[in-house]
């Protein structure tokens, strides 16, 4: 597949005007704390979550804290937690809450170098019951069409994030079933 | 008119520039780092990948929408699009760490530090015309 990278950025900004804006909100410089005990954070801990029925406590009981805590990083998100890799900055785990019920809304695995799940047919063979679509990443910046693309299967709560020049696999979100695909 | 350039070693992408590249008024070797640090940026290790999002204080996380989003740990740039993107600010500071190695350090010196470290201290735009 070709990809274009566009140069003269002034010519095409005032097209992608549009796109821009959803991401170009403020936020609050995050901080982080420093987990006094950390659990081995892996995926079978986060496919044992269950968006929609866990919560913060239970989150909690199954993480411990959170390395970094961020409330609405854009309006409406609620809370987010992550826990990084040890001795990096490299989130391996997001949960978002909703901030009210503090109900788990999302939860991520960030799959790092030299594991199966980087392989995208070893981690599609993990839902052999999802029916995916595929849906690329929206280009941000005029001057860059992104490589990313996701295969979501809502009603059962996946989505497999790739990149497809690679089919290397970046991450995996589970959130609650829904009742349309 | 339009000049498509397939840089080398991944000629299937394309670097694309129209003719407002070429007003006198531009730097188009300046233009060209800023695009093949997209490139760069693309052709990078998981493990790459990881340090430099570190080192610009960018955390991501997947929401529930199915949406990305790069919480920023910082609030300077070297020019403001580089808060929309990780990819379009790695692409802001190469240009930068290439065209104005001083203003790259003074704003965003974690990123000065990272692209020193994994291109070399030597690290510069080359004539290569075939």
């Amino acid at each position: 597949m070709t990809r274009k990278f566009v140069g003269s950025k002034e010519m095409l900004a005032a097209l992608s005007f549009g796109l821009l804006v959803s991401c170009a909100t403020g936020q609050n410089i995050p901080s982080t704390t420093n987990p006094a005990s950390r659990v081995l954070l892996s995926i079978e801990r986060v496919e044992a979550l269950n968006p929609g029925k866990d919560n913060e406590e239970s989150a909690k009981q199954l993480f411990g804290e959170p390395d970094m805590k961020v409330t609405d990083p854009e309006p409406g998100i609620g809370d987010v937690w992550l826990y990084f890799d040890p001795g990096t900055k490299a989130t391996r785990v997001s949960l978002q809450f909703d901030s009210k019920s503090t109900i788990l809304l999302a939860a991520a695995w960030f799959v790092r170098g030299n594991s199966p799940e980087e392989n995208l047919k070893t981690v599609i063979a993990k839902f052999p019951n999802a029916h995916f679509k595929k849906r690329e990443a929206k280009q941000i910046v005029p001057d860059y069409i992104p490589d990313e693309a996701y295969l979501e299967d809502r009603k059962l709560g996946v989505q497999i994030e790739y990149y497809q020049s690679n089919s290397r696999v970046h991450s995996i979100t589970w959130t609650a079933p829904k009742t349309q695909n | 008119m339009t000049i498509r350039i397939r840089p080398q070693p991944v000629p299937q992408l394309e670097i694309v520039l129209f003719d407002s590249a070429f007003d006198q008024s531009r730097n188009l070797a300046r233009i060209l780092g800023h695009e093949l640090a997209h490139i760069a940026y693309r052709d990078l290790s998981a493990q790459d990948h990881d340090d430099l999002l570190a080192a610009l204080y960018r955390f991501e996380f997947n929401d529930a929408s199915g949406k990305k989003i790069y919480i920023r740990g910082r609030n300077k740039f070297v020019e403001e699009d580089g808060k929309l993107s990780p990819t379009e600010d790695i692409a802001n500071d190469i240009e930068y760490f290439l065209f104005d190695p001083k203003r790259l350090k003074e704003v965003t010196p974690t990123a000065f530090d990272w692209i020193k470290m994994h291109f070399g201290a030597n690290f510069k735009l080359e004539r290569v015309i075939k």
